[in-house]
């Protein structure tokens, strides 16, 4: 998102005289953009939830499953990750460099530990699978698809499990499209291009990653009140 | 964030002489280019190209409904099937790849920045990204289309697209690109609005085609989302057999229904929107009169846009949806209409006590009138529930949106080309076959589909290979038209193609038009502009020009002080 | 009136010289025969009259001003001095916001009407089905023609067995569609007498456009003849059924559909009738019987006494007995359902058949022995082992081993160890050979094979779908497991052994 405006101010001197600098040197676009895109992202999540709710609401689920507890560390690994970018954007407009490289440093990691603790999540999940099949063998569902007659209709754990997965995938490409800037972002922050009066990629980094995390915490709960 | 750092050493800029066309050459100057003018042609060009793949599929469709039982086409289900494949991938290329993406891409790259007073949209690089986007997209669906030709029709609608054996997922995959490309261009659109306006370009300043490519950008940046919501889950229908669509699964394919129109109806005000600013324009330039009534044109786009958003159930009437809900969306669909009329009748006022010419621009923008209102009055026969469901899913539907997506869009987005036309290219095209081609075209889409809706009345359901021989002639008028349309679409390809090899040099501003993007020379220049303009009355008046018979076009003159506040001030 | 569709020019003459200018003074909508056509018809006329009016309205102006206000000269302007008039707006605004909502009001208020059936109304049951439609009338009486009677309200309930279809018949002023998986209704009230098509309106699939049925609508008491003549169970058309045929119709009538199906699938309240007749059953005392003739006759007129395995006593109505004895007291219609039972079992045998079809041997074909014989363990060829070790993935990560252990230990599936080419008895009672086909078979339809002891609808029916896509791409992962199936068995043999590799003809 972040353009020819993101060049610090020196380089945009450097390049006055070119055709289309001066225009293109606005305040406040990237940040924008940025809430364009995530309220944008918003609508995209909250209509899948508003789906599955829709599904989830139409009868009771054949057997409840357990979510796995591993959710809890990784929900707590992003909600620290949250912090850590919220401690980086301070640290720079307080013009403590090297803070801000350990603080986007840390939530590079933190990002990657919750992807990896998200998939083993995902594999946990997949043999649960088993139990609901055999689940949805005692109250008389066919494998093969649709209800026997006669019985009332009931959501079928593989609804919950595939949920589950739509869910958790959706917002770890999300998660991977934030970790490829903030990577951009920190290496910059290495480079020392960032300082008090010009650090507006760590912005937009920030904002996204507070979306990210914001997202989790209501899938999570949905989640947890539907499982 | 990202594309920043990544294109960081791509764009390198021409310098400045010449102009956009050849400052920068060699076809790496426009692959990569952050040209929104280059940009946009790359959009044009494209867009012709699958408007040209989609009009060829409609001449199949066309002619294979020559006869009852089918002219191509006929004598098993599986012949039937690759009929269906050839409507299914007509109604795909024309809505996801011409009608949703080429106004704004083509039209609005150009002219926004240009009438804005701007170097170029917000983010340059994001914008190239966008197109790109939108070529995957289409190489995707030419995959699937090779692989095993989608048959689903372009709705989509479960439980059959879950079932049937084509490529669903690679077609889907692919517009789920083009989704993303259009909702990074509506973003695009809204920042450079919002923060590249020069001084003085109040909002109440701005061109009617800038209103509407505002309005459009939020349906686009709104209501896109939920489209690739709804193909990921399809797809993931497909893979994992998830059951939120099947009902054999315990899902409900209605909730399908509802995902696919929240934003597929608010997508035709996308296609809608940019096509009314377009006529907006060109009524005024060629009345030589100030638009009437500018606030409630520009407050009526807003309002479309908006009240959009809340009428997608009038697709489902007969879909079991309750009936409270069926009056919801019917009364909303009532109410969107109002808008609309409010523009086409201040569009005449405008003509009203206008110094009209009638030049092929011009032409297209009344043919638009004619045809939307047309479109819009079925729109309304539709829009009521007793007689919906006696005309849903009938040819009379089709009729109905030919009217407002061909005549409307695709004749708005023509005339506006024309408008544009010595702008992008510097070259004059011929005038006579301007006009000629406009009325061919007017006369074969009425001839197309006005029968359409006396067959669809009758009793013709749509998405037929055969039909019942009472039919027949209406579809044979249909037909007739379609060849008269084809045959004005290679006459304009002709003279278009003459015009830039051997039309006349461009003035800066051959119509009299006083938005900014007539200020510059023609074709502009890379950085558009070489002093930054500043703004200091409305977007219309024209009674400080003057024309030039040696340039060919318009320059300024004083302007009068006793008239200088006319036009829209605020 | 007749059917006659041939087209042609004499047609197309006809057409332009006698439709059109009907059609033009209708105003297109075509003739309605249907109690609420009125409706639809003012509504229709009243807003087409508005639309008509306006954009007359809007063309004369257009013209008028084009002609009126053509430019001179090019250096010609418009009156700058009237940019906008914030009455006149309004009022072209308020003017189509009112006609609008008297449109919508009339459009709401008719569909309700349309929309709610009246109590009492005459039932049928529309069921739709890629491509095709059915129709089953209160005396169980079923065609492909839709009978309606004049000046009665009819209800038809509507259900959809795969796809969106949509139920329409412009003369009669309805649509609605069929969603599968819900009980759609509309109403009709029919006025006179009249011949029409029901065409379906939804999309669905390569036969969309053949999808149609005749409508006839007669007197009430002409109708009461029609649908009687439906109900002659024995004929078709004029012509005599089969017995097995007869019996394919009552079991839809009868609703014997309901609760066993014919494709073999699991988890049916009853037994699925596929390879049934002249089968092994067990009850619940661990015993076995055969299901011939005698059985299923008592099985039929007692349900009672029934103790199958895996379903519970009271739940088969014991009401057939005597609807059967009303369709035909001689027990023919029984025999029919026999009969029909028969002809889906690959077990049927002389002793199964009903009496009367004994002799004629040559319907029904005795079951088949397993061909392959008992088999020894081979070594499998080399250029098998990559697909073995691939196989090898592939069920970890579909989680196989989750319920099939590899070791010989007894799990939620049967064990792996030593299956393929190995002797597997089946809930039927049957011994089949776990050969290739075998394989393949349990795991893309697990339950039409069941192993004995087995539980119906355990095992996932979704590894099909995971790993045959359109048109089969997947075809190698399944060869892939069953190699390694192969590879944990003693008794692996050519015959359980994935065509391809190793396997020369
Ligand atoms: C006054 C304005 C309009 C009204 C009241 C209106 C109303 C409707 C209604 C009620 C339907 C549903 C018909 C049915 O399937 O039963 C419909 C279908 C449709 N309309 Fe409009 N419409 C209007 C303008 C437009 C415009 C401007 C466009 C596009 C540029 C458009 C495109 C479509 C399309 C594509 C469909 C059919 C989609 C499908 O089923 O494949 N409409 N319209
Ligand atoms: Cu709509």
């Amino acid at each position: 998102m972040t353009d020819d405006i993101d060049l610090p101010p020196h380089a945009l001197n450097a390049a006055a005289g070119s055709s289309r600098q001066p225009m293109l040197f606005v305040p406040g676009a990237g940040a924008m953009g940025v809430g364009l895109l995530v309220f944008s992202l918003s609508v995209l999540f909250a209509s899948s939830l508003i789906g599955y709710l829709y599904i989830r609401a139409q009868a009771p689920v054949v057997a409840h499953l357990r979510l796995p507890n591993l959710l809890w560390v990784s929900t707590a690994v992003l909600l620290i990750s949250s912090i850590t970018m919220h401690a980086g954007l301070r640290a720079i407009q307080h013009g403590r460099e090297s803070r801000l490289t350990r603080n986007l440093a840390a939530t590079f990691g933190l990002g990657l530990l919750f992807l990896i603790l998200q998939a083993i999540s995902a594999v946990d999940i997949f043999h649960s699978l088993q139990l609901s099949n055999i689940a949805m063998a005692r109250v008389g569902i066919r494998n093969t698809g649709g209800l026997a007659p006669g019985l009332t209709p009931v959501v079928q754990t593989h609804v919950l499990i595939a949920a589950f997965y739509v869910f958790t995938a959706l917002h770890a490409l999300h998660v991977i499209g934030g970790l490829i800037p903030l990577g951009v972002v920190l290496q910059r922050a290495i480079n020392g291009v960032y300082s008090r009066n010009y650090y507006p990629g760590v912005r937009y980094c920030s904002i996204y990653w507070h979306f990210l995390d914001v997202v989790w915490l209501v899938i999570f709960v949905v989640l947890l009140a539907t499982f | 964030m990202t594309t920043a750092e990544i294109s960081e050493h791509i764009g390198e800029h021409a310098p400045i002489g010449g102009n956009y066309l050849n400052q920068g050459k060699g076809i790496k100057s426009w692959l990569f280019t952050l040209d929104h003018k280059r940009i946009g042609l790359m959009y044009l060009i494209s867009g012709l190209t699958m408007f040209f793949i989609g009009g060829m599929l409609a001449m199949v469709i066309r002619t294979q409904l020559l006869v009852p039982n089918g002219l191509i086409f006929h004598g098993s289900y599986e012949a039937y099937k690759h009929y269906n494949q050839v409507f299914t991938l007509h109604g795909i290329i024309m809505v996801f790849m011409v009608l949703v993406p080429i106004p704004p891409g083509a039209l609005g790259n150009f002219v926004l920045p240009l009438m804005l007073g701007a170097k170029d949209v917000a983010f340059p690089r994001l914008n190239l990204l966008s197109y790109y986007l939108y070529i995957t997209g289409a190489i995707m669906a030419v995959v699937s289309t090779l692989l095993g030709a989608v048959d689903t029709g372009w709705t989509f609608y479960t439980p059959f697209s879950i079932q049937t054996e084509t490529y669903v997922v690679w077609m889907v995959l692919g517009i789920f690109l083009l989704g993303f490309s259009s909702i990074l261009t509506g973003l695009n659109f809204i920042v450079t609005i919002h923060k590249l306006r020069a001084p003085g370009m109040k909002w109440f300043r701005m061109p009617m085609f800038v209103w509407a490519s505002y309005a459009t950008s939020i349906i686009q940046v709104a209501a896109t989302p939920v489209l690739g919501v709804t193909l990921l889950l399809l797809v993931a229908e497909r893979v994992m057999g998830v059951g939120i669509f099947n009902s054999a699964l315990g899902g409900d394919p209605v909730l399908f229904q509802d995902f696919f129109w929240f934003y597929s109806h608010p997508a035709v005000y996308i296609m809608i929107l940019p096509a009314m600013g377009i006529v907006g324009e060109i009524i005024t330039v060629f009345s030589r009169k100030p638009i009437f009534g500018y606030k409630f044109i520009v407050m009526s786009s807003l309002a479309i846009a908006l009240i959009g958003f809340v009428v997608w159930g009038h697709h489902l009437f007969v879909n079991g949806q309750s009936a409270e809900w069926d009056a919801i969306f019917s009364f909303m669909t009532f109410f969107v209409a109002v808008p609309s009329a409010v523009k086409v009748f201040n569009w005449l006022a405008t003509m009203y006590k206008g110094a009209i010419s009638l030049s092929t621009p011009m032409l297209y923008a009344l043919s638009f009138i004619v045809l939307f209102t047309i479109g819009g009055f079925t729109g309304v026969i539709l829009g009521a529930l007793a007689t919906n469901v006696v005309l849903h899913d009938t040819y009379f539907v089709v009729a109905h949106f030919h009217y407002v997506m061909m005549g409307g869009t695709i004749i708005a987005f023509i005339g506006g080309l024309h408008y544009w036309w010595p702008k992008m290219f510097g070259k004059m095209y011929n005038e006579t076959l301007g006009r000629i081609t406009c009325v061919m075209l007017f006369i074969g889409i009425n001839l197309t589909f006005f029968p359409q809706f006396i067959v669809g009345a009758e009793g013709m359901p749509r998405r037929y290979a055969t039909y019942l021989p009472q039919y027949q002639l209406y579809m044979i008028a249909s037909t007739v038209g379609a060849y008269i349309q084809l045959a004005a679409f290679l006459l304009m390809a002709g003279y278009l193609i003459h015009s830039l090899v051997r039309g006349k040099k461009a003035p800066a501003n051959p119509w009299g038009a006083s938005t900014l993007d007539w200020s510059m020379a023609s074709p502009p220049t890379t950085g558009n502009f070489q002093e930054m303009p500043v703004v200091t009355q409305g977007p219309y008046h024209y009674d400080d020009m003057e024309y030039d018979g040696r340039l060919g076009g318009f320059v300024h003159v004083d302007p009068v002080p006793a008239l200088a506040g006319a036009g829209v001030e605020h | 009136m007749s059917f006659n569709f041939a087209p042609g020019a004499a047609n197309i003459i006809q057409m332009t010289t006698l439709k059109l200018p009907g059609v033009l003074a209708a105003w297109g909508l075509p003739h309605s025969d249907a109690v609420t056509g009125p409706d639809v018809q003012f509504l229709w006329d009243f807003i087409l009259g508005v639309a008509v009016f306006f954009t007359v309205l809007i063309v004369v102006l257009m013209v008028f001003f084009s002609i009126r206000y053509h430019a001179k000269t090019k250096n010609q302007v418009g009156d700058h001095g009237h940019t906008h008039n914030t009455a006149l707006e309004l009022t072209w605004s308020i003017i189509p916001l009112i006609l609008l909502m008297i449109m919508f009001v009339l459009g709401f208020k008719y569909y309700l009407n349309m929309d709610t059936p009246p109590s009492g109304a005459y039932k049928i049951d529309v069921q739709a089905k890629q491509w095709s439609w059915t129709f089953v009338y209160p005396n169980g009486g079923i065609s492909d023609k839709l009978y309606l009677p004049a000046g009665r309200p009819v209800r038809l309930d509507m259900t959809s067995s795969d796809v969106l279809h949509g139920f329409w018949i412009p003369r009669l002023s309805i649509q609605k569609d069929v969603v599968p998986g819900r009980v759609m209704t509309v109403w009709i009230e029919a006025k006179k007498s009249a011949r029409m098509w029901l065409q379906c309106a939804e999309y669905c699939g390569s036969g969309h456009s053949k999808m149609r049925a005749r409508v006839i609508v007669e007197p009430y008491a002409q109708f009461k003849k029609s649908v009687h003549a439906i109900a002659d169970i024995w004929k078709q058309n004029g012509k005599t059924l089969s017995l097995a045929a007869v019996g394919r119709k009552l079991h839809i009538t009868l609703g014997c559909i309901a609760c066993h199906n014919m494709t073999g699938a699991p988890g049916g309240v009853g037994p699925t009738w596929k390879n049934l007749a002249g089968s092994k059953v067990h009850d619940t005392n661990g015993q076995v019987v055969v299901a011939n003739y005698q059985y299923l006759k008592s099985a039929i007129l007692h349900p009672g006494h029934l103790k199958v395995k895996g379903y519970p006593r009271g739940i088969m109505p014991n009401t057939f007995a005597a609807q059967l004895k009303k369709i035909a007291p001689n027990g023919r219609a029984l025999d029919a359902l026999i009969a029909y039972i028969n002809s889906k079992s690959k077990y049927a045998n002389q002793q199964s058949l009903p009496p009367e079809l004994r002799k004629s041997s040559t319907t029904v074909q005795p079951s088949a022995k397993p061909k392959t014989a008992p088999v020894k363990a081979s070594g499998l060829p080399a250029a098998a082992l990559p697909f073995v070790s691939k196989g090898k993935v592939l069920v970890q990560t579909f989680g196989c081993t989750g319920c099939h252990s590899v070791t010989g230990a007894s799990g939620v599936g049967p064990t792996w160890k030593d299956l393929a080419g190995s002797a597997v008895t089946l809930t039927t009672g049957k011994v089949v050979t776990a050969d290739y086909k075998y394989l393949r078979e349990m795991i893309l339809h697990p339950g039409t094979l069941l192993v004995k002891g087995a539980t119906a609808g355990v095992m996932s029916g979704t590894y099909g779908s995971m790993l045959s896509g359109p048109k089969h791409p997947h075809e190698k992962k399944l060869k892939a497991i069953i190699w390694y199936l192969n590879s944990l068995s003693d008794h692996a043999n050519k015959a359980s052994w994935p065509p391809g590799v190793g396997t020369k003809k």
